[in-house]
Parts: C-alpha cells; sequence; structure tokens
C-alpha cells in the first residue's frame, strides 16, 4: 500500500485542528465544556494549554503569573524543543490558509527567495517584533499588544464570536482577508516569516536543542542536476533545504515538502534527530559543502 | 444615555485586568446567563474584553467565568466579593420612598442575589443599599421598572486601585 506523503498527512492534523476550533465554541454553547478557550489559552479536559507568547505579555504587564499561564506554555515550547516550531506547519490554521491560497491562487508558484533555512534576518525581525511589543507593555501600554497580531487568535477568536453572538469578528475578517490576499500578491508568505510572533519564542525554543528533529541533506544521494529546483520549489516558505546542517535551523518548520518532492529523487533530504559526524563522510546532512548553483 | 459597562466579578483593578486578560474568551464561553459580551476595547484591535451590559443582561454570580479564567485577570472569589460596582438608589425617583404613592415595589430587593446582605429593607419596609457589601452585578439595575437604581462600575471610581472590591 502506498505511504501517504508528509503533506497528506499534515492536511489532516491541520484540517482538523481547524474544524476543532470552530466546533468547539459551539459545543461550549451547547453546555459541553470538555473543550474550551482558543488559541491563546485552551484547556483540553482539565489541562491548561496557553500561547507562551500570551504568557510572557501578562507577565511583562502583571510582574506574574498564574499556574495555568506557567503549566500552559511548557506543550507548546517543549515540542518546539524536541521537534522545531512544528506548530506553524503541522497546526496553525493560518499557516494552513495561507499556504492554500499560495498553492491555489499563485499559478506561478511559489517566489524563489533565496533564503536559506539559517537565514538570520526573517527571524531578527519577529524578534524586533516582539521585543517592541513586550517595550511596549512594560512601559505602560495597557494591554498585551501582540495578540493583536496572532492569527491563530483571530481565527479561534472569530469562531467563538461566531458561536457566541452569531456575528462575525470585524478585526478577524479584517485580518484573515487582507493579510493572505496581501501574501498572494507579494508571493511571499512574508507574515510568517517575518512578522509572526507567536513563532518567535517557539523558534528560539527550537535553536536551544541541537539534537531536535529537523530536515537533514544527505547529499551524494542527491539525484537531480544542479539547475533543478524541485525541493527548493516545494518549499512554501521559499527555503533552501540544502543547507550544511552545522548552522543553526532558524526558519524550517518541519512541514516536509521538500522531503515529498524528494521521495522519487534519491531520498537525499529526511527528517533526523541529531545525526553524529564521521570522519570523510557526508552521511551528517550535507557534510560536504553544497556546490554552487 | 450609553449606560457604563461592567467588568466580570473577580477583577482586582482596571488596569491589572487589561495587563492580564489575553481575550481567551474563556469567561464568556462558561457563562450559563450569556451576559459576558466579548467586544473590542479600542476600535477593531483593542483586544476584545469581556464586559457586562447590565442593562440588556446582568451578571447572576454564578462565578463560573472567574474561576474559568486561566491568567488571574477575573480572580477566583466569592460572590459577596465579586468587586464589580455600587449600586446606587434614587429615592426622588423610587416609588417605595413616595410615601404618598402608597406603592411597595421591592423588585430590586426581590431580586437582589445578595438580598438582605447588599439590598435590605430598611425600617422593615424601604429598599436600601449597603454599599460596603454591594458587588455591583446590576440586577437591581435590570429589573427596576422606573430606573430609580443604577450601578456605578467599580472601574469608574476615583481610585481604582483594588480597595473598593476586596
Amino acid at each position: 500500500m502506498k505511504t501517504p506523503t508528509l503533506r497528506f498527512r499534515r492536511r489532516l492534523v491541520q484540517c482538523g485542528v481547524a474544524g476543532a476550533f470552530i466546533l468547539i465554541p459551539f459545543l461550549n454553547r451547547e453546555g459541553i465544556h470538555l473543550l474550551s478557550g482558543n488559541f491563546l489559552s485552551f484547556d483540553f479536559a482539565g489541562l491548561p494549554l496557553a500561547d507562551p507568547l500570551a504568557a510572557a505579555q501578562v507577565f511583562a504587564g502583571a510582574f506574574s503569573l498564574t499556574q495555568a499561564l506557567l503549566i500552559g506554555a511548557i506543550p507548546a515550547l517543549t515540542a518546539a524543543l524536541l521537534l522545531g516550531p512544528v506548530f506553524c506547519a503541522w497546526v496553525c490554521p493560518y499557516g494552513l490558509l495561507s499556504e492554500l491560497v499560495h498553492r491555489n491562487f499563485l499559478h506561478q508558484g511559489y517566489a524563489f527567495s533565496k533564503l536559506k533555512r539559517t537565514d538570520a534576518r526573517p527571524l531578527a525581525v519577529k524578534t524586533a517584533v516582539v521585543c517592541a511589543g513586550i517595550g511596549a507593555i512594560l512601559a505602560g501600554a495597557p494591554v498585551p499588544l501582540l495578540n493583536q497580531l496572532s492569527m491563530p487568535g483571530w481565527y479561534s477568536r472569530a469562531a467563538q464570536h461566531l458561536a457566541l453572538y452569531g456575528e462575525i469578528l470585524p478585526g478577524a475578517a479584517l485580518m484573515l482577508l487582507v493579510v493572505p490576499a496581501l501574501e498572494a500578491r507579494s508571493g511571499r508568505r512574508f507574515w510568517c516569516l517575518y512578522l509572526c510572533p507567536q513563532s518567535v519564542l517557539l523558534a528560539l525554543a527550537g535553536m536551544l536543542s541541537r539534537k531536535r528533529l529537523r530536515v537533514r541533506f544527505r547529499r551524494r544521494s542527491c539525484t537531480c542536476r544542479a539547475d533543478d529546483r524541485a525541493c527548493l520549489g516545494a518549499c512554501s516558505l521559499g527555503l533552501n533545504p540544502r543547507t550544511d546542517g552545522t548552522e543553526p535551523d532558524l526558519l524550517c518548520s518541519n512541514c516536509g515538502d521538500c522531503i515529498d518532492i524528494c521521495r522519487t529523487r534519491g531520498r537525499a533530504l529526511f527528517f533526523a534527530g541529531h545525526v553524529q559526524r564521521r570522519q570523510g563522510s557526508d552521511e551528517s546532512c550535507g557534510a560536504t559543502p553544497l556546490q554552487k548553483e | 444615555m450609553i449606560t457604563p459597562f461592567l467588568r466580570p466579578p473577580g477583577v482586582f483593578s482596571e488596569k491589572d485586568f487589561k495587563a492580564r486578560c489575553i481575550s481567551c474568551g474563556r469567561c464568556a464561553q462558561v457563562c450559563n446567563y450569556a451576559c459576558i459580551e466579548l467586544t473590542p476595547d479600542y476600535f477593531l484591535f483593542g483586544g476584545d474584553t469581556p464586559k457586562i451590559f447590565q442593562s440588556r443582561s446582568p451578571c447572576f454570580l454564578c462565578m463560573k467565568c472567574s474561576a474559568a479564567c486561566p491568567t488571574a485577570a477575573l480572580r477566583d472569589v466569592t460572590a459577596e466579593d465579586a468587586g464589580m460596582g455600587t449600586a446606587v438608589l434614587d429615592r426622588k425617583r423610587c416609588v417605595d420612598y413616595q410615601t404618598e404613592s402608597g406603592v411597595m415595589c421591592w423588585t430590586c430587593y426581590e431580586r437582589c442575589p445578595l438580598k438582605g446582605t447588599a439590598l435590605y429593607l430598611r425600617n422593615g419596609y424601604i429598599p436600601a443599599v449597603r454599599a460596603e457589601s454591594c458587588a455591583g452585578c446590576g440586577v437591581c439595575e435590570y429589573v427596576c421598572p422606573i430606573g430609580a437604581i443604577r450601578v456605578t462600575p467599580s472601574r469608574l471610581l476615583p481610585a481604582d486601585n483594588g480597595e473598593k472590591r476586596r
């Protein structure tokens, strides 16, 4: 039997999560409270889950943190520590929307941004956004400002409003229409790459672990010609997956699309945790330098 | 006149509340009476913080919202310590104070969730508010047929530093 592609499995998870966050507010309205909340704070049958950035903002604003927020932020950060920022590619409903917009309405394919997975600029921009938000809260901003930049937050808040009041939340409608439209026009998923503040703490947590899951490149298995950009074109973030594994991986969210495309091309790209380098071997994720293309 | 809204029970001070509220909406989701509305504080992007418009649907002090709040923006307190505001009774309008009217309304007194504590009968027959015991739930304002009793939200009090709200 044919093994399902990573993208198929990912779509199942993404659609399941996106559907669940629409369904849950309606179940709550009917008095079923086993699951409740949104992407900023969620209650999973008594287990608290929270957006780590929301917790950080509360701490910056009130200089205290509840047990629910502290415990709630741990699962997301632990997942990022072990698996990288997989939330962005496998869970986030805005990630799904953004990808679908790109795949279906941007017929010329992804703009090849020439970004390496190790490029620090996008993460630096996002980190600056987060620092500005936290700084504003410390300086006396009245509300947790960065929650207003949470696209999954807007998505789930829109569903809550629809269930509770039968209304469309105007801010959510604006954000969920305008941002994907701008992304489609620009040909880049710039929100996810350069602006999304929620992904910053996850990316930073992922950087702490050298053994975390990441896409590895085994150059000797690559059967593509130098000008074949199949794996580069598969990445919805426009990243080059053929990257030497010696530097920290800052942008890749482990979606696995490049691995899918490589399945019929030598399986040079694959998921792995820490790979031991052997002397004189190129087994470890492109230990030989990448040839100039 | 636009009625000033109330914050749900358990708010310490408006500043502390706004710093803590992350708009997760769980208070509104668990509210038995659907009286909590999530509306932006400023224009579209001000954060959907919970509000109670007592003239539309007051709080019945079930206290589920404050127990559900994960950030302690709403603290898990008892109904007596809800600290949402204080009812103010206009003696010139209340028919119970008009001796010549001969009417014994008592609607506010009968419906008050803290009947006998926050609203009591002075001299055994005239409703009166005991400000220090009033939770400010807004039920009295909602039920009063002639608008003789209004709730002043705690957030509008001059020194909103949690002193009144305990």
